[in-house]
């Protein structure tokens, strides 16, 4: 079972001392690279059309969140159009957003999933790319050690 | 905003749900514009054939059940990615 293990840095202390709550800050944060999903690259390829270059960025795993999410801007940008749309919950009211096909690659993994559906959402104010949700967590082992602020991923 | 785009396919989607759930419950409908363009069994498939019929355009792809599931995101809801305590 391949397995992602991620310890927080902390700049100009090495090792970090037990808990510093750089975990708890910080939140389980994962590099990723949001592309165009398979099908969508492989009529681009078919048609002689460049895919568009992915963006990196990073992304929250969301333990709290029933499914992904990503930034809609940013998928805009890629060309991706939606397939759904989800009525979203909001501190303002019931606010709709469009739902995309999408591929994310864990960056230093290997590890590629294609989400047939994530919810496109202003992140990039929040600093961040995505939102990983419990709907990749289905297939994982999420292991978290604040005392240590590291976590671990297993697929 | 995309979503707008697929106002007319939610609608017809509405419209014809009574008659989609008798004959294809948990399938997937493929909807461009007021039409299916096919039922499948699951998203990756109906999005590929609706990207080879159609190209790279908007469409729904929608499972067909009584009530679409609820997706919960916290973060979102209260904004609370990040708020200075």
């Amino acid at each position: 079972m391949p397995v992602f293990k991620t310890k927080l840095h902390q700049t100009g202390q090495t090792p970090i001392p037990p808990n510093s709550g750089l975990l708890a800050a910080a939140g389980p944060l994962v590099g990723v690279q949001i592309e165009v999903p398979e099908a969508l690259a492989k009529l681009l390829a078919e048609t002689g059309k460049p895919a568009p270059s992915p963006v990196s960025g990073m992304a929250l795993v969301d333990t709290g969140a029933t499914a992904s999410v990503v930034d809609a801007s940013l998928v805009d940008a890629l060309g991706v159009k939606p397939v759904g749309t989800a009525s979203v919950g909001t501190a303002g009211g019931q606010v709709t957003q469009p739902v995309y096909p999408i591929r994310i690659q864990l960056q230093g993994v290997g590890l590629t999933i294609n989400f047939s559906r994530v919810t496109g959402a202003p992140l990039k104010e929040m600093g961040l790319v995505a939102l990983l949700g419990r709907d990749m967590l289905t297939s994982m082992i999420l292991y978290y050690d604040g005392p240590n602020s590291e976590y671990t991923l297993a697929f | 905003m995309p979503t707008e785009v697929l106002a007319s396919e939610q609608a017809f989607y509405k419209e014809s749900r009574e008659s989609l759930l008798k004959d294809h419950l948990g399938k997937w409908a493929l909807i461009i514009g007021r039409k299916v363009l096919g039922i499948y069994d699951s998203p990756d498939k109906a999005y590929a054939e609706g990207l080879r019929a159609a190209g790279n355009v908007p469409m729904l792809v929608i499972q067909v059940l009584p009530e679409q599931p609820t997706v919960r995101f916290p973060a979102l809801q209260f904004g609370l990615v990040s708020a200075r305590l």
